[in-house]
């Protein structure tokens, strides 16, 4: 066998030679190389050519918004906007940390099932998977950094120097992400139980400072958006605050290159020193990868011992899978559902795929409790501002941005997550129709929750009255499974894999968000000229009655429309060129 | 050669391997066999260096894993069960990256070699999510066999592979054992194992039941017929039903 002793590197070394590196730096460039032909085919296909539309006219839109729009606009404090490059990069990263410790999976370092057997079975090191997962970021964070320059070119005195300084500080943000997610697996239940605790009450601190100092400088009753313009300063506010400075002093260097006035001496000072953080950052990312290697191996060790020692001291020792023939709570409450429900074969197939969704929701009530508490708590907000009727419709507005942006991905429990099982689902004996019902139903009724939380407590501290409460709460509702069916609908028609990244899911993610927003602008234009089309034909309580059953009627008629397109789209979804590459 | 002793690994509260030892030299190929879930693919992810052992040693090819893991997998290779590939690489992409990683020396012209014996050269160029269940596997052992590792660690090779693959399957893994290779190979095919095997692990419920030479199976077990029976009578207490029967 021809094995190179010779080039065997000492254990003690934690980085493997230049050469080595070299060679990810070639499979980096060898699938980026396939990723872009394939993208390119993907693209020219009848069945994405909507999709490669939409792109190019969003590239297109933003080059133009830019030039046209944001140029002429006035620049903004060069110390304000240091302040939040450094000051938002730790807020982000308070926001992933909160995220990763109420998540229950962390997955090692991202890597894939292919990476984790060919290059974790290959002979290289932790420190080079740490680094070629980082090169793997480069090229999506250079983009995002052409993106955010376009935004904030007008607002530098030197658009390179934005750019390296906005390049290594999203990289850095990356890498401290990657780190989280690394120490965050390493304590086990009772640590990470304190862990969260700890976490959440910083994030919920810091969004009490953003609200209390909203309150402070925005009088009552004020126009809708001074609130928006007030809020944006309050998140600046908590980014500009001494401890987040502190906090964020890895990104000093880069926000303060980023508003250099000139090429002097000093800048080439900070130049360096943005640069140098690249390497520093993956040195802690590579140090921190070992701690948490270690950590859990020591962990590991001792559950044995203990283990071993209980079974000593007790009976035997139980190796085999721990298996629980007890029925299940949803079996339980399913034998509970009336006979009559149960005679239609649909309802039987409904009730079978909501039963599993349930099980998810409930391993994932602690994550999705945490994740819609703020929003709650955001959308109550406007009722601390006074006034008699615009609280009202600031709670409106914010729980309809609730729905629309924040309940699809907090409530990723349906066809989104199961892109892997896509062969299963087809497979069963379940009807397209009451395969998309059952897959909604979970994510639907919570959201439902969400919004009459919010609207029985706003409506009950404003005293709105049974008229308002009927029209919000009946149109919001069906915006709710209106939002649902068409983000599985649009997953069926572009499935992703649930942990994608990279442009095209930012892309994506832009898309959507524009779409959604030109939903809710078109939703609230017909609504208003509903109203006006009622008020001048009609009066008194039959305008009243007119306008509440039009609106409901085409917010209704729009959701069904919108499941009956995810229905089709899911009855069109082929396993077999469809299902994206990993 | 593989020197493993007190091998035990614990996911959350199950202990999944528990404390096997055994000691295979080069040369030697070794079916591990046991029912689903006794711990053959933890073991052979331990052996790999994908996952740590949580207690015991394990030394391949003179390296201990706790000291040097990355001149282990160096000396060895591991092929799984359905082997997951890179969905953006092509056949020929896939060994020329294995090819550069184990520093194979004429890696093309072998990869060449390999991919004729597997019946994969037309797919040099094919992507990776092209090709089927078979060819995934063949072309993962096709980069297991570019690194000519001293150590052979192959999860359930035989599933989805065609008669003619099974069979040059087999006949390159005694050639790699003739030439000094120590293989393990998983599989619950026994009889398509049971002749190229000079050894045999019988493991159940994570603890090892059986490690010896194959002819010492039957003695141990009070069989006398195939692997299927001493199998049978290992892992249950009892003459396989075809046994019975007969």
């Amino acid at each position: 066998m021809n094995v190179a002793a010779s080039r065997v590197i000492p254990d003690h070394a934690a980085w493997d030679g230049l050469n080595r590196h070299l060679n990810l730096v070639r499979l980096t460039w060898d699938r980026s190389s396939f990723r872009t032909r394939r993208a390119i085919d993907r693209m020219r296909s009848p069945r994405r050519i909507v999709a490669t539309l939409l792109s190019i006219g969003f590239f297109a839109m933003h080059a133009l918004v830019g030039v046209m729009i944001l140029s002429s606009r006035s620049p903004a404090d060069p110390d304000r906007l240091r302040l939040w490059l450094s000051g938002g990069m730790v807020l982000y990263a308070i926001y992933h940390t909160t995220k990763c410790v109420w998540t229950t999976t962390q997955s090692d370092l991202q890597l894939t099932a292919a990476e984790s057997l060919w290059l974790g079975g290959g002979p290289l090191r932790r420190s080079s998977l740490a680094v070629y997962q980082l090169g793997d970021l480069v090229v999506a964070s250079l983009m995002k950094s052409v993106l955010l320059a376009v935004v904030l070119y007008v607002d530098v005195p030197h658009v390179s120097l934005l750019l390296i300084a906005v390049f290594v500080s999203l990289l850095m943000l990356e890498t401290t992400r990657l780190m989280v997610g690394r120490v965050v697996s390493a304590f086990d239940h009772g640590h990470a139980r304190r862990l969260r605790i700890g976490v959440s009450l910083i994030a919920a601190s810091g969004v009490a400072f953003v609200v209390a100092r909203l309150a402070e400088r925005t009088p009552n009753g004020s126009a809708e958006i001074v609130y928006v313009v007030n809020g944006f300063r309050s998140v600046g506010d908590l980014a500009s605050l001494p401890i987040v400075q502190w906090l964020s002093f890895p990104w000093i260097c880069a926000s303060r290159l980023a508003v250099a006035e000139d090429f002097g001496a000093s800048t080439g000072l900070l130049s360096a020193g943005t640069l140098s953080m690249l390497p520093l950052t993956v040195l802690t990312l590579v140090c921190v990868d070992r701690w948490t290697v270690g950590r859990s191996h020591a962990k590991e060790k001792e559950k044995l011992a203990s283990l071993r020692q209980n079974t000593e001291s007790n009976s035997t020792f139980a190796t085999g899978p721990i298996t629980d023939s007890a029925p299940s709570r949803f079996h339980q409450w399913q034998e509970r559902i009336p006979t009559c429900l149960t005679r239609s074969r649909f309802i039987r197939q409904w009730i079978a795929t909501t039963g599993r969704q349930a099980i998810s929701i409930r391993r994932y009530r602690g994550e999705i409790a945490v994740t819609l508490s703020l929003p709650t708590l955001l959308c109550l907000s406007p009722l601390a501002s006074g006034g008699e009727r615009q609280p009202w419709f600031f709670v409106i507005g914010g729980v309809a941005m609730c729905t629309l942006l924040l309940a699809p991905p907090a409530l990723r429990l349906d066809f989104r997550r199961d892109l892997k099982r896509m062969s299963l689902l087809r497979s069963l004996p379940v009807s397209p129709a009451a395969m998309v019902l059952g897959q909604l139903t979970l994510p639907i009724l919570i959201t439902w929750l969400f919004q009459a939380t919010v609207l029985l407590t706003a409506a009950s501290v404003l005293r709105t009255g049974w008229y308002q409460a009927i029209l919000w709460s009946g149109s919001l509702a069906a915006l709710a499974v209106f939002t649902f069916a068409m983000e599985n609908g649009l997953f069926l028609i572009y499935p992703h894999h649930e942990k994608a990244q990279g442009l095209a899911m930012m892309i994506r993610t832009k898309l959507t968000f524009l779409g959604k927003v030109t939903v809710l602008a078109i939703a609230v234009a017909v609504m208003c000229a509903w109203g006006v089309a009622t008020k001048s034909a009609l009066s008194g309580a039959w305008q009243q009655m007119a306008f509440l059953l039009g609106t409901l009627a085409a917010a209704w008629g729009m959701a069904f429309a919108a499941l009956g397109l995810t229905t089709r789209a899911w009855r069109r979804y082929d396993i077999s060129v469809d299902a994206p590459p990993e | 050669m593989i020197d493993v002793d007190g091998l035990s690994k614990l996911y959350e509260n199950h202990l999944a391997v528990d404390a096997i030892s055994f000691r295979l030299h080069p040369g030697q190929i070794c079916g591990l066999v046991g029912p689903n879930g006794a711990g053959k693919t933890t073991t052979m992810r331990c052996l790999a260096g994908l996952i740590p052992a949580t207690a015991g040693e394990i030394n391949i090819a003179g390296i201990d894993v706790t000291t040097d893991a990355t001149e282990l997998k160096r000396r060895l290779t591991y092929v799984p069960d359905d082997p997951p590939l890179f969905d953006d690489l092509t056949v020929g992409e896939h060994l020329e990256f294995i090819g550069r990683i184990y520093d194979v020396e004429d890696a093309m012209t072998r990869a060449s070699e390999l991919l004729n014996q597997f019946d994969l050269a037309t797919k040099y160029q094919a992507g990776a999510t092209t090709l089927s269940r078979g060819m995934r596997q063949k072309l993962a052992v096709c980069c297991a066999y570019l690194a000519s590792p001293q150590v052979l660690l192959l999860d359930e090779p035989l599933t989805g592979l065609d008669p003619p693959g099974i069979r040059t399957l087999l006949d390159s893994i005694r050639r790699r054992a003739e030439d000094g290779a120590t293989v393990i190979i998983s599989s619950h095919l026994l009889a398509m194992i049971q002749d190229v095997c000079s050894h045999l692990l019988v493991m159940k419920r994570g603890e090892a039941v059986f490690f010896g030479h194959k002819s010492e199976l039957n003695q141990t077990f009070g069989t006398t017929g195939s692997l299927e029976e001493a199998y049978f009578a290992a892992t249950t207490g009892q003459a396989s039903p075809a046994a019975g029967a007969s």
